[in-house]
């Protein structure tokens, strides 16, 4: 650590310097940094107001089975409360958490990654963005049970219907904002590197998702059941919506992984020291992820009066195909990373689970398709809420984690302030959604069905496990805001650089597995950034500082990390401040 | 053995509202009908919020019907209102699946869906054995904190001998499912 003043922040950041510039920076972030970093923000204020949610319901269902409940009616709780927040845990953790996470990441790392360092369209960005808070609190206030298009003609309040048509429109813009980040000074001899081409591909098929299920919102605010007496159309087909709703949705359970495919493979060839193998495979996987993830939702429609052709043929077999892709990709990666000895620090850590969590959450979703010959009904049973947390809570939180840790750090100009709390983060994550989706696929296995509040007796020791897999999980969650709110505040500071060192090493990396592979055409750029090609970026050099393992040095008195906690809170509250200055 | 069809026609959407021109699956989607070859008993149910109406019943509880065992039993299903789930099962055993199948509800469809339910020899011990039945999807709950949770049903089997017959005839007041024969294709 240098004993002269450090300049923190990057050389093309210049920052607001009063409170209304930071207000209105707040507001309208034009820099990608500005704009990421408050991206960033919200997905965790998102992720700690759904995962309330979740709290309450794991709590209800592991102190009662009848269906008695909690002793919060003075906070208004009851059985509506229950499954209204049921409602928001899944909207807020879909459009909250993961996109709003999953879009910070990629608004950073795109720009980062071409070397434009340019947000394209603020206005259109910052607009989408706060259209999204608007819905999501619109959602939380509207009073309804249950999602949107799938369960019609159930009649929503119309707030509801008006909260998710502005959140999706905000979320359009988003896309919309970020495929222009991508594309814009775009030369004509320009590729994307890995990372920008997997968010590429997924935002435009998030984006054709996304007009299908907004086209089903409008049909349903003109119909009879919209309330508003428009009446234009009349009550929508119940069929209809429920294809037009799982046709977007299963984009949406891509979305959030898919942003950050690239940069997996990017951080496995980092880590392993070695080039992807291999390049040309991954872009090709790219381009059939694109197409199967838009064919695979019919299996959600397994019990309905849908033609036997399309339910059990077509469901069939695009949810079979799409295992291949996802198959090669992580083989790839585990190829790559095979015989490396990698430093197994909590990104990569989260990295592997992730992947693990994904060939689990996946095998799992074959029963979910009809197959009368398997006598094995788990459509609808708790058999669905397990899938689903392996693949959005082990496996796309999980590579959002691995990501946040590698590049957050290096973005807040800090070391991470406690690798330890970030092992501590994996273990509590990984030990405590895995104890709760064991346990709900046990549950579906029994037999037992979804969306219940009172169940048999024998069901309960799993909900139990499921509460305390559950809070585990909230409070590694904590661990890891703590490390980053630490890490911006008390993190060691480190030597400015104008690009993140994982961004030259991915796209020499990136470039030499092309050399090898005889792909490699040097009239195509992939990058405005100049890097050397290959090994030579990381062997003459340690890794980035900042996943190194630390030796920890003698613990002083006063110097533990909860020691350091309470002597700041002190200096916080006699209002000595918690500047740099007064860091021991 | 154990045979599950999921098979599917379509009707007329008949709920309030209801407009012609906007039901695209009339005509769209051909006709499948249950493979059954032999004697079938036939039961339809109704869904409506938040029941499940039999049709046979047993006599003064229309949740509750009664059906032979060893003959194929042809549930016709359809909704009166929103969309459910007419979900039967047994509760399993820790770790062992229980016995379970379903079909949706979906207002506007009929769905059939065929079960011959067997004999166990646990069941049949106490002469007859009951299969819970449920609503699989969420379907609302009333101001009074009721509905979606506690919407269920029971269908008890009896063995296809005299005394199943007998107690068929008692409980449900002579109004027994009836049993067609032949194959429907």
């Amino acid at each position: 650590m240098t004993e002269e003043p450090v300049q923190h922040s990057q050389p093309e950041h210049e920052g607001p310097t009063t409170v209304f510039g930071i207000v209105k920076d707040i507001f309208y972030s034009k820099t990608y940094t500005h704009f990421s970093l408050k991206l960033f923000c919200f997905g965790m204020i998102w992720l700690f107001v759904a995962g309330s949610f979740g709290l309450e319901l794991r709590t209800q269902a592991g102190f009662s089975f009848t269906g008695n409940l909690l002793p919060l009616e003075e906070l208004g709780y009851s059985t509506i409360a229950y499954f209204q927040m049921m409602t928001y845990h899944a909207v807020v953790m879909f459009f909250g958490t993961i996109f709003t996470t999953g879009f910070s990441i990629a608004y950073y790392v795109v720009p980062l990654i071409r070397g434009t360092k340019k947000l394209a369209v603020p206005w259109l960005a910052n607009l989408g963005h706060w259209l999204v808070v608007a819905g999501l609190l619109m959602v939380i206030g509207s009073n309804s049970q249950y999602m949107f298009t799938f369960l019609i003609p159930l009649k929503n309040p119309s707030s509801f219907y008006v909260a998710e048509a502005v959140q999706f429109v905000g979320d359009e813009f988003l896309i919309i904002a970020l495929l222009a980040t991508a594309y814009i000074d775009k030369r004509p001899n320009e590729k994307f590197a890995l990372p920008v081409s997997f968010i590429v591909m997924d935002c435009v098929a998030m984006g054709i998702g996304i007009i299908t299920v907004l086209s089903a919102i409008f049909w349903t605010i003109l119909s009879p059941l919209g309330g508003f007496n428009l009446n234009i159309f009349a009550i929508p087909n119940v069929e209809v919506f429920r294809a037009a709703f799982w046709f977007e949705s299963h984009p949406l359970v891509y979305f959030g992984a898919f942003l950050v495919g690239g940069l997996t493979v990017w951080f496995a060839t980092i880590y392993a020291k070695r080039p992807i193998y291999s390049e040309k495979m991954v872009r090709y996987i790219i381009a059939i992820l694109f197409v199967l993830t838009m064919s695979v939702y019919v299996h959600h429609m397994a019990e309905d009066p849908i033609p036997i052709w399309v339910r059990d043929v077509f469901a069939q077999v695009a949810t079979e195909i799409i295992a291949v892709p996802f198959v090669l990709l992580w083989t790839l990666i585990l190829i790559t990373l095979k015989y490396s000895k990698p430093r197994w620090d909590a990104s990569l850590l989260f990295l592997v689970t992730a992947i693990a969590g994904n060939i689990v959450g996946g095998a799992t979703a074959e029963p979910l398709q009809p197959i009368p010959a398997a006598d094995f009904t788990v459509h609808n049973t708790m058999w669905i809420p397990g899938h689903i947390h392996f693949m959005m809570a082990t496996f796309t939180l999980g590579t959002f984690f691995a990501v946040l840790y590698f590049t957050a750090p290096e973005l807040l100009g800090r070391k991470l302030y406690s690798p330890g709390l970030a092992k501590f983060h994996f273990v509590g994550w990984t030990v405590g959604m895995g104890a709760l989706e064991a346990a709900f696929k046990v549950q579906g296995a029994m037999g037992l069905v979804r969306r219940e509040i009172a169940w048999f007796s024998i069901y309960e020791p799993w909900f139990q496990m499921a509460m305390i897999g559950a809070w585990l999980a909230a409070l590694s969650v904590v661990a890891f805001g703590t490390n980053m709110l630490m890490t911006w505040r008390f993190g060691e500071p480190i030597t400015p650089k104008i690009t993140p060192r994982w961004v030259i090493s991915g796209l020499a990396l990136e470039e030499q597995a092309r050399i090898n592979e005889g792909t490699h055409n040097p009239a195509i750029i992939y990058s405005r950034l100049p890097y050397p090609v290959g090994l030579q970026t990381i062997t003459p050099e340690p890794p980035p500082e900042y996943i190194e393992i630390i030796e920890p040095p003698p613990v002083k008195a006063g110097q533990s990390f909860f020691e350091k906690i309470s002597k700041r809170m002190e200096q916080f509250r006699k209002g000595s401040g918690s500047s740099l200055e007064n860091k021991p | 053995m154990t045979v599950l069809v999921l098979e599917v026609v379509y009707t007329p959407y008949d709920a309030p509202n209801y407009i012609q021109a906007n039901n695209v699956g009339e005509g769209v989607a051909q006709a499948d009908r249950p493979q059954i070859e032999g004697p079938y008993q036939v039961v339809f149910v109704t869904c409506e919020q938040w029941q499940f109406l039999f049709y046979p019943h047993v006599a003064g509880s229309p949740g509750a019907t009664i059906v032979l065992a060893n003959i194929p039993v042809l549930f016709i299903v359809r909704s009166a209102d929103v969309t459910h789930g007419f979900y039967v099962n047994t509760a399993g055993q820790w770790t062992s699946q229980g016995f379970q199948f379903g079909v949706m509800a979906v207002p506007g469809y009929i769905d059939y869906v065929v079960w011959n339910f067997q004999p166990t020899a646990t069941a049949f011990t106490a002469g007859e054995s009951l299969y819970h039945v449920q609503c699989s999807e969420y379907c609302g709950v009333a101001a009074s904190g009721l509905g979606h949770p506690w919407m269920d049903a029971i269908i008890f089997i009896v063995p296809n001998n005299s005394t199943g017959l007998a107690l068929q005839k008692q409980q449900m007041n002579s109004n027994v499912p009836p049993i067609l024969n032949g194959t429907l294709s």
